[in-house]
């Protein structure tokens, strides 16, 4: 049981339920878990989840159709760890809760029990196509047919799925700011795969391993120094779950928005026209409490002349960076699985952004935007939801 | 595990539970029940494998008071055990075999008025400490008490019901001090109000107002009752004006006496907002590094009020004390580090070195430096079992003035069923020791109880269960606790 390998930080939890609805000035939390916000049983925050996961191990409880839906309900937006105390390898700073619910969806995995319906037919187009859409595995490189993009180079971009069959704009706005910034990127192309970032969520472990030996070995053979990645999750899957599979990468990752600030530092990015603009931040889970890269995106949001930016907030308290409310996209599992699930707390989001009075809405992760997005939709609300790429790209007068 | 009163049964209560409170606010997979069950910091004493409790049989989020009277109205036909639960991160719940757990929690938490005139707060008794803190902040005002230590899923019903010890204790006593009213869903339904709510155009003058009127103090016998005798629906609080200036020390002591006897001295000033003082060389150090190896206590404390002068003259003379018993100031810093509003964060970093063990006791300070040293000597015997080789402490947090919550306790790796059996066995052995030394229980949960009631003298217990026989004719609200 892969459980068994979290025993010791399951049982470190002692049920203080922090991580479930806390208000606290002192903290600076308003509210803590989004699924729970929603679903009001313990059982939906990590607490009551920790709860079940002892039971588990003792054996005094079987994965059911319910607690396996149950667990696929987590976003894993790591709002819990973030007012944890408790991890035992690392005093002072929180359960890896993310960790211990994908372990649990590699049990239920492993035993034939999951994931649900929604997300296997999802995890069988990738398995075919190479992606989650289902599109021809040939047109991911569609996007950059008139680039001119060499297969091998010091800097890599890798656009992952959404934005090469989704949003290829995202793709080419990030490769053109970078080009136009002097940097020789190169692109692996067709040989590009899924990274495998929704199949470890969805417990697909041993899918998710194919993916990345096959991404990793290209990785390689292209004799990349640096990874740049424009989705979240690519960028995490890369830095954070690729060396547990393959050990130490022999290339550094960077999320895009880490580049685009250093080029700002250094003046190889410019902005010479006013952007008279009100706009909003949200951090991807995660771009931000996965990885801490807070700053950065801001740092280029905040030289582009005219532009205002606005930070979100719960009535008095932040909610940007690391207090960060999740949009819902749950790392591409509660979308699928649980679509009002997802919308519902995208809502909650779209209020926070609402409350701002911006224009538009900027973010660094293609499924939040496309999770805010649909919420929008859904409420009928005027507001522009950009890549903060793009944004950049339109900023510095580039045509995408 | 699972205690069903039988297929039909639990479909027919599941049903009309659903009816009362609408069908998305039941909850019944057993999944469901493992993760609403706790003992918070006695984890130890939890499912899955506790002797002390067991699953309930639903789990029901009433949203009004008037859904719990029906409730219980069906638990008394029914002949249904209704057991109660606040946040869940507590301590003092009940001896769970099957019923129904009702919680009241962020179901019913909403702030009903803040009397600004008459310095009270109404709440539904779901309200957090925390959130109730943080609404009052915009007011310029706050509860004295602040919540138990460390929790901020704790409830204020739940608090009271168990007679929390937390933050700012020391000034402000325990969570019941403050309480001004009630209202209460009796064990047959009835709904009452206590204090000056007990007079139906009382609330005209001030909601709550005041709790010694209109008779015997009915408000008292629902604190630390752990609702035997009612389930608190509201709770009516006083609160104080947001302090302006606050000040941090901290001090420590090279002989464990000199150390409570300052502490005790400076509680009795009424100047320390909170307080508190780590016991013994090896969880002295343990929370202030920064001090001199060979010191036999660590305390911190915190002054507010509202003008600069009179706060640092009231800090001049805690420092006195201080200095007089032998103590040497070590700086805000440290204090400031384990400060006690943001949560009692001196507690979740201990948590990180193995799970607590150990007995929450109140004594007079006198009794402090003998039960340190019988304690430790317990926990040197049984090392083995701690997560980390020397993973133990002693907490002293002086309580209204006078008086002080005790708290021994070992770090244990429960993660290996071997020593949570036997750390199981240590419990009840630690609160033998308690007990034998006149400690008592500011709450009396499955844990404690079966230890606490064998040294009360038998009227008490009889007067009790008189009590709850009068209140209760069909024991359904939650049975079993205090042996009723």
């Amino acid at each position: 049981m892969r459980l068994e390998k979290w025993a010791l930080h399951v049982w470190r939890c002692f049920g203080c339920l922090i991580c479930r609805d806390t208000i606290s000035y002192e903290r600076g939390v308003y509210k803590v878990c989004p699924v729970y916000d929603q679903m009001k049983f313990d059982h939906y925050c990590a607490g009551g989840r920790m709860k079940i996961a002892k039971a588990l191990l003792e054996g005094s409880l079987k994965y059911s159709k319910g607690l396996v839906d149950n667990i696929y309900t987590c976003v894993g937006c790591r709002s819990c760890t973030e007012v944890c105390a408790v991890n035992p390898d690392n005093p002072g700073k929180g359960l890896d809760i993310n960790l211990i619910i994908r372990a649990m969806r590699e049990d239920i995995v492993n035993a034939g029990l999951g994931p649900p319906e929604p997300l296997k037919k999802r995890d069988l187009r990738v398995q075919k196509e190479g992606n989650p859409f289902g599109k021809p595995a040939h047109e991911r490189s569609t996007w950059a047919e008139d680039l001119k993009l060499s297969e091998k180079g010091e800097f890599l971009y890798f656009p992952g799925c959404y934005a090469s069959f989704e949003n290829p704009v995202m793709a080419r706005a990030t490769t053109k700011i970078l080009k136009a910034a002097g940097l020789d990127i190169a692109y692996l192309g067709a040989k590009e795969r899924c990274c495998g970032h929704i199949l470890f969520e969805d417990g697909q472990r041993f899918l998710a391993e194919e993916y990345v030996y096959h991404n990793a070995g290209a990785f390689t053979d292209a004799n990349v120094t640096k990874a740049i990645f424009s989705c979240a999750g690519c960028y995490d899957t890369f830095k954070n779950h690729y060396p547990g599979v393959v050990g130490k990468l022999p290339f550094e990752t960077f999320h895009s928005t880490q580049i685009l600030a250093e080029l700002v530092d250094v003046e190889k990015i410019k902005f010479h026209k006013n952007v008279e603009a009100k706009v909003t931040y949200h951090d991807p889970c995660h771009l931000g409490r996965h990885n801490a890269v807070y700053e950065e995106p801001r740092k280029v949001l905040q030289n582009i002349p005219g532009l205002k930016l606005i930070e979100m907030k719960r009535d008095d308290l932040p909610s940007n960076r690391s207090k960060a409310w999740c949009c819902g996209g749950g790392g591409g599992v509660v979308p699928v699985a649980f679509p009002n699930l997802s919308l519902k707390i995208a809502l909650t989001r779209l209020d926070d952004a609402i409350a701002t009075g911006a224009d538009t809405l900027i973010t660094t992760c293609p499924m939040c935007l496309t999770n805010l997005s649909i919420a929008a939709k859904v409420r009928g609300v005027n507001m522009k939801f950009c890549d903060l790429n793009v944004f950049v790209a339109k900023a510095m007068g580039i045509t995408i | 595990m699972l205690n069903r009163v039988g297929h039909e049964m639990h479909h027919k209560l599941y049903d009309v539970l659903s009816g009362v409170v609408g069908p998305e606010n039941v909850v019944d997979e057993d999944y469901a029940l493992f993760a609403h069950v706790a003992f918070g910091g006695c984890e130890i004493l939890s499912l899955p494998e506790s002797d002390l409790t067991g699953l309930p049989e639903i789990v029901v989020k009433p949203q009004t008071t008037m859904q719990i009277s029906r409730i219980l109205k069906i638990a008394n036909r029914t002949r249904t055990p209704v057991h109660v639960r606040g946040g869940g991160e507590g301590v003092g719940s009940t001896p769970m075999h099957g019923g129904i757990l009702l919680c009241i929690e962020d179901n019913m938490n909403e702030i009903i008025n803040i009397d600004k005139e008459n310095y009270t707060v109404t709440v539904q008794a779901g309200c957090t400490w925390t959130k109730l803190n943080y609404e009052l902040r915009k007011h310029g005002l706050r509860t004295g008490f602040m919540g138990p230590h460390g929790c901020c899923a704790a409830t204020i019903a739940g608090s009271i019901a168990s007679n929390s010890i937390g933050i700012c204790g020391s000034k402000y006593g325990l969570a019941g001090s403050a309480v001004t009213a009630l209202e209460v869903v009796l064990p047959t339904s009835d709904i009452i109000r206590t204090g000056s709510r007990t007079n139906i155009n009382a609330d005209k003058l001030g909601v709550g107002y005041y709790r010694y009127c209109n008779g015997p103090d009915s408000t008292g016998l629902f604190i630390g009752s752990q609702g035997i005798f009612g389930l608190i629906t509201e709770v009516t609080y006083e609160v104080i004006n947001l302090p302006t200036v606050r000040m941090f020390e901290s001090y420590y002591y090279k002989d464990l006496a000199d150390g409570v006897k300052a502490t005790q001295k400076q509680a009795l000033t009424g100047f320390p907002e909170d307080m508190m003082l780590s016991c013994g060389r090896h969880s002295s150090i343990n929370i202030a590094p920064e001090a001199p190896q060979d010191i036999e206590a660590f305390a911190a404390l915190e002054i507010a009020g509202y003008d600069e002068d009179a706060v640092a003259w009231q800090k001049d003379e805690v420092d006195r004390i201080a200095k007089e018993q032998g103590g040497t100031i070590l700086g805000p810093e440290p204090a400031e580090r384990c400060t006690f509003d943001a949560g009692g964060t001196q507690w979740p970093p201990s948590y990180a070195l193995g799970t607590y063990l150990g007995p929450d006791i109140i004594i007079p300070p006198s009794a402090v430096p003998k039960l340190t040293e019988v304690y430790e000597d317990f926990f040197r015997k049984n090392e083995d079992l701690m997560a980390v080789k020397g993973a133990y402490s002693f907490t002293e947090f002086p309580l209204d003035r006078r008086v002080c919550s005790f708290h021994p306790a070992m770090m244990i790796d429960q993660s290996k069923r071997d020593v949570r059996k036997r750390a199981m066995k240590l419990f009840h052995e630690m609160q033998e020791i308690k007990n034998a030394y006149g400690g008592t229980s500011f709450y009396v949960g499955p844990g404690e109880m079966q230890h606490t009631v064998k040294w009360w003298i038998p009227e008490y217990h009889h007067f009790l269960r008189a009590l709850k026989q009068a209140l209760d004719p069909n024991n359904v609200l939650n049975p079993g606790l205090f042996m009723l």
